[in-house]
């Protein structure tokens, strides 16, 4: 039985339509005025549609390139990291395909805010014209050297001109310099965007392929944990 | 890579699994808290790692019920029924708590308003019952922020929750703690300086400052405490699964973005 008891949602104004910001609605969709299914399907491809999603413009074809190799290099993320081990572990207990996507969602949600709020001094020296980072942003070692080397390789094989300063950085804060730079990426919410649709394949596909269920086949004690009583 | 090294654990108060009992923050699950202690104790111990005796238990209840607030036309109770929408209520429960990080409504409201007393009454030292020295400091706060949690009651001219609340703090004789009393000088001046009403979350942080809760841990406990009401709304929205949730009509849908526009060849390869 319906019952007529009131409240605010009765008694006051309130807008009676969905705003759509980004899609519009029902056939023939675009995406920020772009007819996809006719237009932007013939003419750029998936990482130009990510960045016309994400940043409201299409790229040039520099910047797409830079984006495209920079997501690229940043989507590797092995079982060593939470997003993934969590999506792994999700799978062990037995979650389906939803149940892992939500737990790589969040869990690379929070990894990519922790990530950009740890570079947000990079990214105020970046926006301010500093070309000397603080020495954490700096490589630490041979690999990371080797690594930051590869990207700048890489673009500037593409033709590319990654900012001198990448070259001192590592590997992460040099990718984020260049979405930065070269992207004009500076928002901190759309680089942690980026960096969680650049890391989701590889966080499901990992989690994926693991068999439910298959407990003694996982590192239970790894960490090791040590309880101890209040004294 | 990292440095971190394998061999020194994290320590942990929570739990252990053991052979024939289990400890959860210092005690055994099946000697010791088994027939003793309520699903808000365990709650408490939980979010706070503190034990609270079976009276601030009791008043934790009201303050639950009092927030049980489960119209699923409220936004985070909404989400939760589009995300349980596709019939799994788990969805449901996860996405709006997940939704709660960082949000401006929810308990969060209640933990920032504790920290904000806190410093209050610092400020306040032995003034803490002089109301032209608590105007001060109130009125030098309101001066310097844009907005203090705890104040603001969106839709209505008061917060009935918090009404409900003060009776049944009075009726539980707990109308003399420090923190309750200063709350309720501060409502009546913010009223009269701004012009805008205390919501519950500066009389639950109160009251939670009062019974000796960490200001920390106040958004995991309300989180916890007040999970009936996304569980009620993941429940049935995962049960009705309705598809007027999984999609609504286009016709209720209004586009308000860049309008329409082709690609031009110049722009992007």
């Amino acid at each position: 039985m319906t019952t007529n008891y009131t409240g605010p949602v009765e008694e006051l104004n309130w807008a009676s339509r969905l705003q759509a910001h980004v899609v519009t609605p029902g056939t023939r969709p675009r995406i920020h005025g772009y007819d996809v299914r006719e237009d932007l399907i013939e003419n750029i491809t998936f990482s130009g549609l990510i960045f016309l999603t994400l940043t409201r413009e299409l790229p040039s074809s520099e910047t797409l390139l830079a984006f495209e190799k920079t997501i690229m290099f940043l989507a590797p993320i092995s079982v060593a990291e939470a997003p993934v081990h969590a999506s792994v572990l999700a799978r062990l207990c037995g979650s389906n395909t939803s149940g892992i996507t939500g737990v790589a969602g969040i869990t690379l949600g929070q990894q990519a805010h922790f990530i950009i709020e740890e570079h947000k001094e990079l990214f105020e020296m970046l926006s301010a014209g500093n070309k000397n980072p603080e020495s954490l942003f700096c490589h630490q070692n041979e690999g990371e050297l080797q690594e930051t080397g590869l990207l700048i390789k890489t673009l500037e094989k593409a033709g590319l001109t990654p900012p001198n300063v990448c070259r001192r950085l590592r590997p992460v804060a040099a990718a984020l310099t260049v979405l930065h730079e070269c992207c004009n990426l500076t928002d901190p919410g759309l680089l942690e965007s980026v960096l969680v649709m650049a890391r989701i394949p590889c966080t499901l596909a990992e989690g994926r392929a693991v068999q439910p269920g298959g407990f003694r086949n996982y590192p239970i004690d790894l960490p090791k944990f040590a309880y101890r009583d209040e004294e | 890579m990292n440095n971190f090294h394998t061999d020194e654990p994290l320590d942990t108060r929570v739990g252990h699994a053991g052979w024939s009992d289990h400890r959860y923050f210092s005690r055994w699950v099946f000697k010791e808290l088994a027939g003793n202690v309520s699903t808000t104790g365990l709650i408490v111990m939980a979010a706070t790692g503190q034990v609270i005796d079976d009276n601030d238990c009791d008043m934790l209840d009201d303050v639950a019920t009092i927030l049980t607030v489960a119209d699923p036309r409220i936004y985070p109770l909404k989400l939760a029924r589009l995300a349980s929408a596709y019939g799994s209520s788990l969805a449901g429960q996860a996405a709006a708590v997940a939704a709660m990080e960082g949000a401006i409504v929810g308990p969060q409201i209640s933990q920032d308003a504790a920290f904000w007393l806190i410093d209050v009454k610092t400020e306040l030292g032995r003034s803490i019952e002089d109301p032209i020295e608590i105007r001060k400091v109130v009125e030098k706060h309101f001066s310097q922020k844009t907005r203090i949690s705890g104040f603001g009651v969106p839709f209505r001219k008061v917060d009935e929750r918090r009404l409900a609340l003060t009776e049944c703090v009075s009726a539980r004789n707990r109308s003399e703690g420090a923190y309750w009393k200063l709350q309720n000088v501060i409502a009546e001046i913010v009223l009269d300086i701004r012009g805008v009403p205390a919501n519950v979350g500066l009389s639950v942080a109160a009251l939670s400052l009062d019974m000796g809760l960490r200001p920390g841990d106040l958004a995991s406990l309300y989180i916890g405490l007040t999970i009936n009401v996304f569980l009620a709304n993941a429940v049935e929205g995962a049960k009705q699964a309705p598809g007027i949730l999984r999609c609504i009509p286009d016709k209720h849908v209004e586009y308000v973005g860049v309008p329409p526009r082709t690609y031009a060849k110049t722009t992007c390869k």
